[in-house]
């Protein structure tokens, strides 16, 4: 059941997306508007469709695809029907316990690692995160100086020297060396 | 024509290149041997590195890239049952069976020496499709192209994507994020909210990276399972393939046996060429093509699956020669053939080429250089891709996590250095919960890539066809021609879920 609340939220989201977009391109000139209105409205209709798909049985298999065994995740989501043993088929074909935290595991590193280059610095984060991330994620402190110190290197010698690209000094720095 | 041939062999002539070509290949041999990080993924992160690169060095890098993963792809495929890239599947079925009879050296003698001819016949074709091209693309008018463009992102979204709506959706996304920015026509800034970093729209590069190589992350980061298991390579374990074996499991026995069936190779190599001209039919369909007509036209078609040479002279042969016809699309009419093709097409504007008909009159040269990449590539990759067989199987016991933090900071550092302007690593974030959520739910990111990639080509010829051709646009054969694909290609897969539902239905009412 999960997984179909999540698709069904996807659904939405892309509803309200289509709304917005209509709505914003409306306001350009008739030259500029053509194209984008043509395409979400397109967007709008099939979206329209595809959340039917949640409600209408007989359109799941053209919204959603069949359960072919090993398709996946959209295989997943397919056969609704609110009986028990639909139920108990979607809580068989549903993630392990534990599957979806990782998801947000990684997205949360990443969040860190870009948060980390905007407040201190494209160079200096790159053996902060990694040290941090082999430590906590494997326990392998060692790996991880190890990694820090060849990013650090890779960062400031490829990036800032080599490419001479414009990394980013962080806030704190400026902020501190500002003061 | 001979003078483009060779200057386009001449890009080859400088250090520079030949750096380029093997810092490709090696590139392409270790991410296609990665299950989970295949061509895509690489060609997603070369792109930040192209801003600024000379044209040739670019396009060298690219395709030497794209050709390296296909042989490495299938090392794994052969001595792990893992394919690397989906194009390598269908090796498994024979090459991992003979690995299990010891003759895993043999097995990627095969392989390495299929893929070259592959690559080679595809570069033949290559050079004789080039000239076919220029008088078709004569014919082509707005209303044509635009159609072609909603064809291609059709077909690539109802083959990669689990349902009919989710691929056209996907499509629809890539199209819909692709007007934001400065519009060409009228010059107004739209979706952009008077945010100055998007006045340019969404950087090629990010979109690429997000799309590929982020939300792959996010999903690898959950593995914690080795991909390679216990690293056992057969009878190769530990050691160099071209180390002692007993006659019969050698690497040469292997090119002899690729020889022998060379009918197979011209064959399969002809398919994938083929295949890879027409949009959205990817490399998979192309391996098991192949396999499936040798199966059929052999004589011992039993052996098939258990370990039977062949099995792997076919798929291997089309794989790349698939690479090459996907490149007449991508550069003759500005088409993308694949989903990698999509990526080098962005690379191509990136280096400040305009894909499509004009490309083969002002740039024949570079078309030439990337037709030249691919044959060396494959010859490269192959040799190569043998030499760290062994030491690609022992690295496959690296948790895939461990991979994720390197690609992270690469990307962010990567989409940085293309735009010169670090809200692209924001943006890069943004398409990697785009990519995470399709992947999770079915849809098909290549289809949104390619429909970002193909937006403005869309909305230029829908506005020029609106205005000049009109109506009149719907009585031209081709327009025609193309319009009725993209409706089969709604309403096949429709009737196909209609049947499938009904066989569904009956089989639940056998069952009662």
């Amino acid at each position: 059941m999960k997984i179909l609340r999540a698709e069904l939220f996807v659904d939405i989201v892309w509803l309200a997306f289509c709304i917005g977009y209509i709505f914003e391109a409306s306001h350009y000139p008739s030259g500029g508007r053509l194209v984008p209105i043509v395409v979400g409205s397109a967007g709008l209709v099939l979206g329209l469709a595809h959340f039917l798909g949640n409600f209408v049985p007989a359109l799941r298999i053209y919204t959603h695809g069949v359960d072919d065994g090993d398709s996946g995740p959209v295989g997943e989501a397919v056969d609704y029907q609110p009986d028990s043993e639909s139920e108990k088929l979607t809580q068989e074909r549903s993630e392990p316990e534990g599957e979806k935290p990782r998801y947000f595991g990684g997205i949360a590193w990443a969040i860190a690692l870009v948060a980390g280059m905007y407040l201190i610095g494209a160079v200096w984060i790159m053996p902060l995160f990694f040290i941090t991330y082999f430590g906590i994620r494997g326990r392998r402190w060692g790996l991880g100086i190890l990694a820090g110190v060849i990013m650090m290197l890779v960062t400031y010698g490829l990036f800032g020297q080599l490419i001479q690209l414009q990394l980013p000094a962080g806030v704190i720095w400026t902020y501190i060396f500002n003061m | 024509m001979l003078h483009s041939l060779v200057l386009g062999l001449a890009a080859f002539a400088s250090p520079m290149a030949l750096v380029m070509l093997l810092v490709g290949t090696v590139s392409g041999i270790i991410i296609g041997a990665t299950p989970g990080l295949g061509g895509i993924v690489l060609l997603s992160m070369i792109l930040p590195f192209l801003y600024g690169m000379k044209v040739e060095y670019g396009l060298i890098l690219m395709l030497a890239a794209e050709g390296g993963t296909y042989f490495s792809g299938s090392i794994t495929s052969i001595l792990l049952n893992t394919p690397g890239t989906p194009e390598s599947a269908a090796t498994t079925f024979d090459g991992y069976e003979m690995t299990k009879q010891g003759k895993a050296a043999r097995a990627l003698g095969i392989s390495a020496c299929a893929t070259t001819l592959g690559g080679w016949i595809g570069f033949i074709c290559l050079l004789a499709l080039i000239p076919a091209m220029f008088p078709i693309i004569k014919l082509f008018q707005p209303s044509d192209y635009f159609a072609l463009a909603i064809m291609a992102i059709l077909l690539i979204g109802q083959l990669r994507a689990k349902s009919i709506t989710k691929g056209l959706l996907s499509g629809i996304l890539g199209l819909m994020v692709s007007y934001v920015g400065y519009d060409p026509i009228t010059g107004v800034q739209r979706f952009t909210f008077n945010t100055l970093s998007l006045y340019d729209g969404f950087n090629i590069a990010a979109v690429a990276l997000g799309l590929f190589a982020i939300s792959e992350m996010f999903l690898l980061y959950g593995q914690s399972k080795s991909i390679g298991g216990n690293g056992d390579v057969g009878s190769g374990s530990g050691s160099s393939f071209f180390g002692k074996q007993p006659a019969g499991s050698r690497v040469i026995d292997g090119v002899r046996d690729t020889f022998y069936y060379w009918k197979d190779v011209l064959r399969s190599g002809l398919i994938g060429v083929f295949i890879g001209v027409l949009p959205g039919v990817g490399g998979t369909a192309a391996t098991f093509i192949s396999y499936g007509i040798a199966k059929r036209l052999s004589r011992h078609p039993e052996r098939f699956g258990q370990g039977c040479p062949e099995g792997i002279v076919a798929p291997e042969a089309a794989v790349m020669a698939k690479e090459s016809g996907s490149l007449v699309p991508t550069v003759a009419l500005g088409v993308p053939g694949s989903a990698g093709m999509a990526v080098v097409l962005s690379g191509l504007t990136i280096l400040g080429l305009a894909p499509g008909p004009s490309m083969l009159t002002s740039n024949l040269d570079s078309i030439f250089t990337m037709a030249f990449a691919i044959a060396f590539a494959s010859l490269l990759g192959s040799v190569i891709g043998l030499l760290m067989a062994p030491a690609l199987a022992r690295a496959l016991r690296v948790p895939p996590w461990t991979i994720v933090p390197f690609i992270l900071a690469l990307s962010f550092l990567g989409a940085d250095a293309a735009a010169e302007n670090f809200v692209q690593a924001y943006v890069v974030i943004a398409f990697g919960l785009v990519g995470l959520v399709m992947k999770r739910y079915g849809y098909s990111p290549a289809s949104a890539m390619i429909g970002f990639v193909l937006g403005p080509i869309v909305e230029k010829n829908l506005y020029l066809m609106v205005n000049l051709q009109g109506m009149g646009a719907f009585a031209r054969p081709l327009t025609d021609a193309f319009l009725i694909v993209c409706l089969a290609m709604v309403v096949w897969p429709a009737v196909g879920a209609f049947k499938q539902r009904n066989q569904l239905k009956n089989n639940k009412s056998a069952e009662v």
